[in-house]
């Protein structure tokens, strides 16, 4: 499979834009001098690092050829994301067990083999368990079930 | 103190029974998560480190350094009896561990690398108690201008050393030191790159940001994965397990030159015990009589990596526990975790901490015998672990993370930190960025800024300070060496030569 050379270069290109973005976010703060360098000095010359170090990640996949990473993942990334985003969403609002459940619902509907069963038990069991460490056992500030 | 004293003083903090308690959990983790595949050490101490808040700060590091050292004896159960590297530093160990398990001689194999982890262990740790506070003491004559080059060279050197990309570890140090730079700065007060979010007034947690790029990064890189196929490994009886005195002679000397080799390299920022093991392996090769061997079931094969890569895993505490820099992120996440507390590594902290310092180095000799005791009646069970599916394990995994890093600061805002990272980290992998620099930059990062602030405004100015110290110029040439290396690639060729193959990030 080759690559277009746009690809290759697009990781080195994005850390160089990055260097750019934050160093004008430095700017914004004050300076000081090289006498008595202020909030923003350290984080405007480490900006301008990674500008250069992102231009030394441009020059160096220019040379290469990189073998192409195996397809990806985007599944496992989806339902990652997701049961993590909905976990953290609701779990102040329905309750620790019912965002666990959740959480176990996404990831499995995203999975290929998925077997309900031993899939519930699981989730049976880390709920019981998280309940009795984390609720009952370290004080977290999280009902069961509900707002807290 | 002297090193009698602190003997003392370290038995008597390591031998309580809390510590006893929590030293013993800690490496049953340790050994648990060595043996999954999919779980490293990292994404297991980042899990536990919420968790050890309500924990005396000594306590809690003796039982987070256990995980730490405990799953480099599991790692190299799981490649022994099935190939399967529980983590990326046992790798080396499948060479020749399961061509003898093959032959059937899992459990002499099993039984050797345990004797192995121990001596190499031993080792390093008498080499701990002997350096750190010699390189304490030392260091307490430190300036800001020493303490700015010492750092820059200890992520100089830990991203100019990876095996890899060069430039691709440097710009992450420096993106890592530029994360560090998120919150409220120390001296003005004035709010950095918080984009007006109050959450990120303190900055960014080490827990989410540890837990993103190393725990749930590895997670979504693993579920593609196919599974593995569990092969029955048959009954581990006692009797099969001790060497012949032929073979005791046989793994004498390499299990030293591992150690040896080890230590030295745990030392050094950067090279973790991946490294470590690959050049004991290379070193046993080289110098053995009979090469050919090798691949095929050599005892020295197993023996000398397994004893460097424990012996590197101690010796990796001696630049954080006397100079405050950690070499490897695993050491970095120990570090935060000793922030957390309250207590800034650093060459004060063997004269402040004393009970905490010995207490931590005695409770690895405790650890290990433990681990030595513990592996091998044990290796039925962690064998049937194996046969747990994966499906069923990461989504509980998710859940400790969220409630994990949840419980650092009962906010939610966390969890979506930890998302963020977890998919910067997939994407970091994906395109050969390693993760160790950025947390180390990230540590290292508040305190880099702050000493050279200093320096600038004690020298009115003068940046050349930094070269005209006679200690920090030490550093600073060490570091230009190092920096210069990467634009030399003959040099860095010449030098890595003996490393060939990646070594995966664990």
């Amino acid at each position: 499979m080759a690559r277009s050379p746009a690809t290759s270069l697009l990781p080195g290109i994005t850390i160089i834009l990055a260097g750019a973005a934050i160093g004008a976010g430095a700017l914004t703060y004050p300076l000081g001098s090289v006498f008595r360098p202020g909030p923003g000095f350290f984080p405007l010359g480490l900006a301008g690092l990674l500008m250069a170090t992102g231009l030394g990640v441009v020059i160096e996949a220019r040379g290469s050829d990189a073998a192409p990473p195996e397809p990806f993942a985007w599944g496992a990334l989806a339902g990652v994301v997701l049961s993590i985003l909905a976990f953290g969403l609701t779990v102040e609002h329905i309750g620790y067990i019912p965002a666990t459940l959740l959480l176990f619902a996404i990831c499995a509907v995203f999975e290929r083999f998925r077997d309900w069963k031993r899939l519930a038990l699981t989730a049976a069991i880390i709920s019981a368990l998280g309940t009795a460490v984390f609720l009952w056992g370290l004080g977290l500030p999280l009902a069961a079930f509900g707002g807290a | 103190m002297d090193l009698l004293a602190g003997f003392q003083t370290g038995l008597a903090t390591a031998l309580t029974w809390h510590t006893l308690m929590y030293c013993f959990i800690g490496v049953t983790i340790g050994t648990f998560v060595g043996v999954l595949p999919g779980i490293g050490a990292l994404a297991a101490i980042s899990l536990a480190l919420p968790l050890t808040y309500y924990l005396d700060p000594t306590d809690a590091l003796i039982m987070l350094a256990g995980i730490f050292y405990g799953a480099q004896y599991g790692g190299s159960t799981a490649s022994i009896l099935l190939n399967l590297p529980g983590t990326a530093t046992a790798a080396i160990t499948c060479l020749d561990g399961y061509p003898m398990a093959q032959q059937g001689k899992a459990p002499l194999a099993i039984f050797v690398t345990a004797i192995n982890s121990f001596v190499g262990s031993s080792i390093a740790i008498i080499l701990v108690m002997g350096f750190a506070p010699a390189i304490a003491e030392f260091a307490l004559e430190f300036g800001a201008p020493e303490y700015f080059s010492v750092m820059l060279l200890g992520l100089v050197a830990a991203s100019t050393l990876t095996i890899g990309s060069p430039f691709k570890a440097l710009s992450m140090v420096v993106f890592g030191l530029l994360l560090g730079m998120v919150g409220t700065d120390v001296n003005t007060g004035q709010f950095r790159y918080t984009f007006g979010l109050f959450e990120l007034a303190d900055g960014f947690s080490i827990v989410a940001v540890a837990m993103g790029l190393f725990g749930v990064a590895e997670i979504i890189s693993n579920i593609g994965q196919p599974q593995s196929v569990i092969r029955d490994v048959g009954r581990i009886r006692m009797a099969d397990m001790l060497p012949t005195r032929a073979e005791w002679r046989q793994i004498v000397r390499p299990t030293l030159r591992g150690a040896g080799i080890g230590s030295f390299v745990g030392a050094l920022p950067g090279t973790g015990p991946g490294i470590a093991s690959l050049m004991a392996y290379a070193t046993e090769k080289r110098i053995s009589k009979t090469p050919e061997r090798f691949g095929h079931g050599a005892l020295e094969g197993i023996s000398a990596p397994e004893a460097a890569n424990n012996a590197s895993v101690q010796s990796a505490f001696i630049p954080m526990l006397s100079l405050g820099i950690p070499g490897d992120a695993v050491v970095a996440v120990l570090m935060g975790a000793m922030i957390l507390h309250g207590i800034t590594p650093g060459p004060n902290l063997i004269n402040s901490e004393p009970q905490m310092f010995w207490g931590l180095i005695m409770s690895f000799w405790i650890g290990n015998l433990m681990l030595l005791v513990l592996n091998i009646p044990l290796i039925g069970m962690w064998v049937k672990l194996l046969s747990l599916p994966y499906n069923l394990l990461y989504p509980a995994i998710l859940v400790f993370v969220c409630v994990g890093v949840y419980s650092a600061d009962n906010n939610v805002f966390d969890i979506f930190v930890v998302l963020g990272f977890g998919v910067l980290g997939t994407l970091m992998r994906r395109y050969g960025f390693p993760a160790t620099p950025v947390l180390l930059g990230f540590i290292l990062g508040p305190l880099l800024e702050e000493h050279f602030r200093r320096a600038m405004l004690l020298s009115r100015g003068d940046a050349t300070v930094f070269f005209t110290n006679p200690i920090s110029a030490v550093f600073m040439g060490l570091s230009v060496l190092f920096l210069a290396s990467v634009f030399l690639p003959g040099l860095r060729a010449r030098l890595l030569r003996q490393k060939p193959g990646a070594v995966a990030e664990d």
